[in-house]
């Protein structure tokens, strides 16, 4: 009787989990791109098609147009979070140590779902009652509704994620600054560095494995977030604020093109792979080895 | 109480890129102090691990007894384990931590809470943490908390203990008083003991018997004088023994032995042998211990040649002499009133009768192991 | 080559937690000079004054004939080697040893100049290309010595630098920072906790406990004649064997006598104990390699059991349980042997040092 392997039993509710939540709904998803099946076209009952869908796909400009309008967004947004998160990280980084409360109390918008704070902000942006709308239209900034703008939308949207997942990125980044050794830093004092040099060198070096982190959190977060833009603008007006999971939302949960939603769902996934892997090699590279001994 | 065996053990690490253990083979007696000796990374806690039951051999068996415990679980195997890096329960005191062994379910029968209470005092005492009973592992030094976790293994009266570097990180006089004390409680207990360490001189003072270990394989297996007396290749030859065993390049003849850059002397009975063994290459090693070097006047007759002190380290009572001859380094250990200045010339020789031979190119010792 | 003075120097950190107590030193100029002693004696803390890396609660240290309190490390152009080596984990080697240049904006040329000519010193230049994270221990370290040294500062720090090498490693490094130290003529403050390090390498020693300075001699000094009780403990391996004792004096002859011995004193310590009228109860220190023994009682011999016996090729150490339960270490030739429990007879030999009951220094230090 070996007593070893009944060990193997204790993996298996978590086995069960994995496979229930995300193996099976993604065979799932994926069995179906490669049909036709929507519930809104009587034809469509989920009879076998090849590639049918990714053909339809390939020829889809709004489907362009999404991606278009994820990096519009996703760059200014990511930039953004990552400056003010630093900056923040950087301030608080010093009180922390002694009031750990700070960080829960920071975290407050991040931890709130993105629908609660979606309404928030469709209301606060409210030229004719929203503190910030009444602002930006008295003020003569902007005039028009800043929702319903081709100009402001995207930027809007920019703004209130920026307000959920700063602090997201500031506590990723403070915990890094907490964990930094301290002999380089007494190092550097002897070698004679001045502060500012001691930050460029010492500091933003150890701190960017953290860095890289938050910002790859961050980028696969763009290909995701729906929620923020389905409350605010429903992707619009237009397609200006349609980003690629709201554009697949639309198809699978609006028009009930299943087979076609899940196809886009597809190609999105192995864009994001993609792009993760070269920017997670490029992050690496651009700061040589990564992280301290 | 019992005796242990590991045969033909071995273990990777990241599917066959690290070869931890290279079939090794060993036995240890009942109730013996047995001692792994090795430099860093050379597999001692690997096959302490294994023998713990922590982790699972890749071939071979382990008994302990008589039983075979290849498959077996820790606890199944009735071991109690000191790590050197402590393993302390960190939300749990000093003597909470002390107690666990004792509180477990298969346990439970044997120990009372007061059999558990007295016992703790006991090794608390031992190992100087009585004040520390109530205190949390965070509140401790480094040394404070390597003294728990040898306590945690000693509060059991198991088959074995099996302790990795459990003294490690203790300053040296502290280190010093547990080692007599440890070698002390082992002889009145009787229990079974298999002890890790780097340190040359620990494993000497400790061992009733001990294996050196080098890159995962052994190198050789003997009581403490045995090894020191007779090691068996180059390397347990200079890794037991400080400062380390000085090795020439020599060859030998019937009429003498030439140590190359040194000079001469005369054959001796052994030196003779091994060159019968030998056949047709006359190259040998030859060790020779620090304290074997002997300082004479410069120009003295009988020295075997000239030599320069380079350093002077004093200890104390005996002073190492780093002594330059040519290219040659050598080491010496001498008595401190008797030992020269930095950078004087001095006189050597070397009684041949303290040679060590080894083989030039298998490295082994040519008088364990000859031709 | 510069001199480095403490006077009247105290470190109190906050919470008045007393770091070092009135510290008066005086560092020759090229000297490998260590600080010993335990963790918390306030070696590190008196290092780091010296950097500059602390303040200076009280007292002044001067460099030279400046006076440095004030000024910032940068100012005061001292170089560190630390004990976790404290590299840039994310440069090379090169630009390790190059970052105290850069700070400076010195030229391409002159950095790259300084840098190979420390990485030659050392005898490290095939590592310079190499990041930091695959080096060994011994390599790291060498590369922070090559960091310290680029500058050629005036004074050279070193924070127990090889205590988180192999005991191999640690061996080599002695004698090669020594040999560094000379080449280099840099003066240099050395500290660690282990008395084998400080013996072995520093041209003097100063021995401090609890943030007091205990001693400051030569190796030969500090082994041969401990001012204090302390120093006698710590230095020296086996450590020194201390018992409570009282004087007594019969027919013009001193002995120390406590319940496990009773010895003869020498006439040299006679004479200094009639000159010092009225010590009734002292502290007797003796080291291991000052006793002997022997099967059957001799003239004085001191009566014990043995308890355990420790062989270490060279010599083995002998562990003697005496009357009154007190253990005294004994080391004995290495073939020795005896029966666990046997009795045993000690014979205590020259010199035998006699420390005060309430200050613990030798009573007998000149």
């Amino acid at each position: 009787m070996s007593s070893r392997r009944y060990i193997w039993w204790w993996a298996a509710p978590a086995a069960i989990l994995f496979l229930v939540i995300i193996l099976i709904p993604f065979i799932t998803a994926l069995t179906y791109s490669f049909r036709a099946l929507s519930f809104t076209d009587s034809t469509a009952a989920g009879q076998y098609i090849g590639v049918e869908n990714y053909r339809k796909l390939v020829f889809d400009d709004d489907f362009y147009n999404s991606f278009k309008v994820t990096f519009l967004y996703m760059l200014p947004a990511v930039s953004l979070q990552g400056i003010l998160g630093l900056s923040i990280a950087l301030l608080i980084s010093n009180v922390v140590r002694r009031a750990r409360v700070l960080i829960p109390i920071m975290l407050l918008p991040t931890l709130l779902t993105p629908v609660v704070i979606g309404l928030v902000g469709t209301l606060t942006l409210n030229p004719d009652f929203g503190v910030i709308g009444q602002l930006l239209n008295r003020s003569g900034l902007i005039k028009e509704a800043v929702l319903g703008s081709g100009t402001w939308a995207l930027p809007a949207i920019i703004a209130v994620d920026t307000y959920q997942w700063t602090p997201f990125v500031a506590v990723i980044l403070t915990a890094g600054l907490l964990a930094l050794p301290k002999e380089p830093y007494e190092a550097a004092q002897v070698d004679g560095a001045s502060r500012i040099q001691t930050f460029f060198r010492v500091t933003m070096p150890l701190l960017w494995p953290y860095f890289v982190v938050a910002v790859l959190i961050r980028v696969i977060d763009a290909f995701r977030i729906f929620d923020i833009i389905w409350v605010m603008t429903r992707g619009g007006p237009g397609t200006v604020t349609e980003t690629v999971a709201v554009y697949a939302y639309r198809h699978t949960f609006r028009y009930w093109d299943i087979g076609y939603g899940s196809a886009l769902i597809m190609v999105i996934f192995v864009f994001i792979s993609i792009l993760v892997e070269y920017l997670y090699k490029a992050l690496q590279r651009w700061q040589g080895a990564s992280g301290s001994a | 109480m019992a005796s242990i065996t590991v045969q033909n053990v071995s273990k990777q690490y990241k599917g066959g890129e690290v070869q931890a253990l290279k079939d090794v083979s060993f036995a240890v007696q009942d109730a013996e102090f047995f001692c792994i000796l090795g430099p860093a990374g050379a597999g001692k806690t690997t096959l302490i691990k294994l023998i713990a039951g922590i982790e699972a051999v890749d071939a071979g068996k382990i008994m302990i007894g008589d039983r075979d415990v290849t498959d077996r679980l820790p606890m199944e195997r009735d071991v109690a384990v000191a790590f050197e890096t402590y393993a302390l329960y960190p939300q749990r005191t000093v003597r909470q931590n002390l107690a666990f062994p004792l509180q477990a379910p298969v346990r439970r029968s044997e120990w009372t809470n007061e059999a558990i209470e007295t016992r703790i005092t006991e090794i608390a005492n031992l190992l100087g943490i009585g004040e520390l009973l109530d205190r949390y592992p965070r509140q401790l030094s480094g040394g404070q908390r390597q003294r728990v976790a040898l306590g945690r293994a000693l509060v059991r009266k198991p088959k074995a203990y099996l302790l990795d570097e459990p003294i490690a990180h203790l300053d040296a006089k502290l280190r010093h008083r547990m080692r007599g004390e440890l070698k002390r409680i082992q002889l009145e207990q009787g229990i079974t003991t298999i002890y890790t360490t780097p340190d040359q001189l620990e494993a000497l003072s400790l061992a009733d018997r001990m294996v050196v270990l080098n890159h995962g394989k052994i190198e050789q297996v003997g009581t403490p004088d045995e090894i020191y007396k007779h090691p068996a290749n180059i390397f347990v030859a200079r890794f037991v023994g400080d400062p380390p065993m000085n090795i020439l390049d020599a060859s030998l003849d019937g009429g003498g032995i030439s140590l190359v850059g040194l000079g001469r002397l005369p054959a001796t009975r052994t030196s003779k042998e091994i060159l019968v063994g030998l056949h047709n290459s006359p190259q040998v090693k030859i060790g020779v211990r620090p304290r074997d070097l002997e300082l004479l006047d410069v120009g003295a007759a009988n020295a075997l040649c000239q030599t320069e002190v380079k350093h002077v380290q004093v200890l104390g009572e005996t002073s190492i002499l780093t002594l330059t001859v040519g290219a040659l380094e050598l080491r010496s250990r001498t008595a401190t009133f008797q030992a020269p200045e930095r950078g004087a010339t001095v006189g050597l020789t070397i009684d041949p009768e303290r040679f060590h031979y080894f083989d030039a190119n298998t490295q082994r010792n040519l008088e364990l192991f000859p031709g | 080559m510069t001199s480095l003075t403490l006077k009247g120097v105290w470190k109190i950190y906050e919470g008045n937690v007393l770091a070092v107590k009135d510290l008066n030193l005086s560092i020759q100029e090229g000297e490998f000079f260590a600080l010993l002693g335990p963790s918390g004696c306030g070696k590190s803390s008196t290092l780091r004054m010296i950097a500059g890396l602390e303040k200076i609660t009280r007292g002044e240290i001067w460099f030279d004939h400046t006076l440095v309190n004030d000024l910032e490390p940068r100012e005061r152009n001292v170089a560190m080697v630390f004990e976790t080596y404290a590299l840039y984990p994310y440069l090379s080697v090169y630009e390790n040893i190059a970052f105290p240049l850069r700070i400076r904006v010195w030229s391409k040329e002159k950095v790259d100049q300084k840098v190979r000519w420390a990485a030659d010193f050392l005898g490290i230049t095939e590592l310079l290309p190499m990041r930091v994270r695959g080096l060994s221990g011994g390599q790291m370290q060498s590369v922070g010595i090559g960091r310290a040294i680029v500058r050629e500062p005036s004074i050279l720090l070193m924070d127990e630098p090889i205590s988180h090498l192999e005991a191999r490693q640690r061996a080599r490094m002695r004698e090669e920072l020594v040999d560094l130290q000379k080449r280099l003529g840099t003066t240099s403050v050395y500290i660690t906790h282990d008395q084998v390090e400080a013996m072995t390498m520093a041209s003097r020693i100063a021995v401090m406990n609890l943030g007091e300075l205990q001693q400051v001699g030569t190796p030969k000094e500090v082994y041969a004649r401990p001012r204090t009780e302390f120093v006698g403990g710590f230095i020296g391996e086996p450590p020194m064997n201390f018992a409570d004792c009282e004087i007594q004096q019969e027919d013009g002859r001193f002995f120390a006598v406590s319940p496990s011995f009773r010895i003869p004193l020498s006439a040299e310590l006679g004479d200094k104990l009639m000159a010092r009228k009225g010590i009734a109860k002292t502290r007797l220190g003796i080291r291991p390699e000052s006793i002997t023994v022997s099967a059957q009682p001799t003239d004085y011999s001191v009566r014990g059991l043995v308890y355990v016996l420790e062989p270490q090729g060279e010599r083995t150490i002998l562990t003697t349980r005496l009357e009154n339960g007190e253990y005294f270490l004994v080391e004995v030739p290495p073939d020795f042997e005896a029966e666990t429990d046997s009795v045993i007879h000690l014979q205590f030999r020259e010199p035998i040092h006699l420390f005060d009951t309430a200050s613990g220094i030798n009573l007998f230090y000149e």
